[in-house]
């Protein structure tokens, strides 16, 4: 099951206007999570999907090799509210997630700014290096 | 250089300390082969201003806050970025600056390149339009002196400017200088 407590933003995957791909991590035990914006933009309560995901599948993904219905299919996945005003993360749905169309399946290098800090992390998770909160 | 006393956030947000030793002397070499001393031009830019958290090494860029979780520590150790080429040494600094274009066309050409990509993927039009506003749909025309800072070469019109600590870009603006991208019409040209 998926809290907040231990969960950490480390970065944004896709970004067009607002966050839509990030990786965030649990910092106590180290587990990644990929969350995916289901809501518009412009919706004052933001949904994501979340998974666990490997530090290899990120590096896939940011590699073009994998897209995000290869990440989502055959895991356990959630749908979370993050609200700007709460720092909680909350479950509020358990289901499995529809197919990403094309365009938002595949990571695009153009609306990823944090791709050298998101490589530079992977590297410090792979090698058991400390993860501090900022 | 006192700070607008109209841009209250940017008490909040510093441009990057890249003269101090705690902040980037790490990047000294990539600074001092990419950056040089500013002549006096006048340069453009969409989106404005405040590209830098004035807490780390990396910069926080606003548009992206939109939620409160907290983050982990993006700080990066001298032996990672000693590790880095120098390609990804100056792309990590050059995220410290602003990214400016030399003439107002090459502002609205960078802005609209990404917004066709989006609508050719097909992308609803609420989503487009939180991206030009998150990207930005008045161009700024700002007049550079030496002291403000270090700037790139400009490559295909664009550069970065790596501004000096306390300088507010915004009092560097062409104040009766008026453009606009105009994302829905201009697309696709």
């Amino acid at each position: 099951m998926l809290t907040s407590e231990n969960i950490k933003q480390v970065g944004v995957l896709q970004d067009f206007g607002v966050p839509f791909s990030s990786l965030y991590v649990d910092i106590k035990n180290r587990l990644l999570y990929i969350f995916v914006r289901m809501t518009s933009p412009k919706s004052s309560i933001a949904e994501f999907a979340v998974t666990g995901v490997s530090p290899q599948e990120v590096e896939a993904y940011m590699n073009d090799d994998i897209g995000l219905n290869d990440i989502f299919n055959n895991k356990d996945s959630y749908i979370v509210q993050l609200n700007g005003s709460d720092t909680s993360i909350k479950t509020i749905e358990y289901k499995g997630v529809t197919d990403f169309n094309e365009s938002m399946n595949r990571f695009d290098s153009d609306f990823c700014d944090d791709d050298i800090w998101l490589e530079t992390f992977l590297d410090r998770l792979k090698n058991n290096k400390p993860l501090e909160i900022a | 250089m006192a700070q607008s006393e109209e841009n209250k956030s940017f008490d909040d947000y510093k441009s990057p300390k890249f003269d101090q030793e705690e902040y980037v002397g790490c990047f000294r070499d990539v600074i001092k082969m990419n950056f040089s001393e500013v002549e006096e031009c006048y340069v453009y830019r969409t989106c404005i201003s405040l590209p830098c958290c004035k807490t780390d090494q990396t910069p926080v860029i606003l548009r992206k806050k939109d939620n409160t979780i907290e983050s982990v520590s993006r700080k990066l150790s001298d032996e990672e970025i000693a590790n880095m080429t120098d390609k990804r040494k100056l792309k990590t600094i050059c995220s410290y600056a602003l990214s400016v274009n030399d003439t107002a066309e090459n502002s609205k050409v960078a802005a609209k390149s990404q917004y066709d990509k989006l609508k050719n993927q097909g992308k609803p039009k609420d989503e487009l339009d939180v991206y030009a506003d998150s990207r930005g749909r008045n161009i700024g025309k700002f007049k550079i002196t030496p002291e403000v800072g270090l700037l790139t070469a400009f490559k295909n019109g664009h550069a970065n400017l790596l501004i000096y600590e306390g300088v507010d870009i915004e009092n560097y603006r062409v104040k009766d200088f008026v453009d606009t991208v105009d994302y829905e019409n201009d697309a696709d040209k």
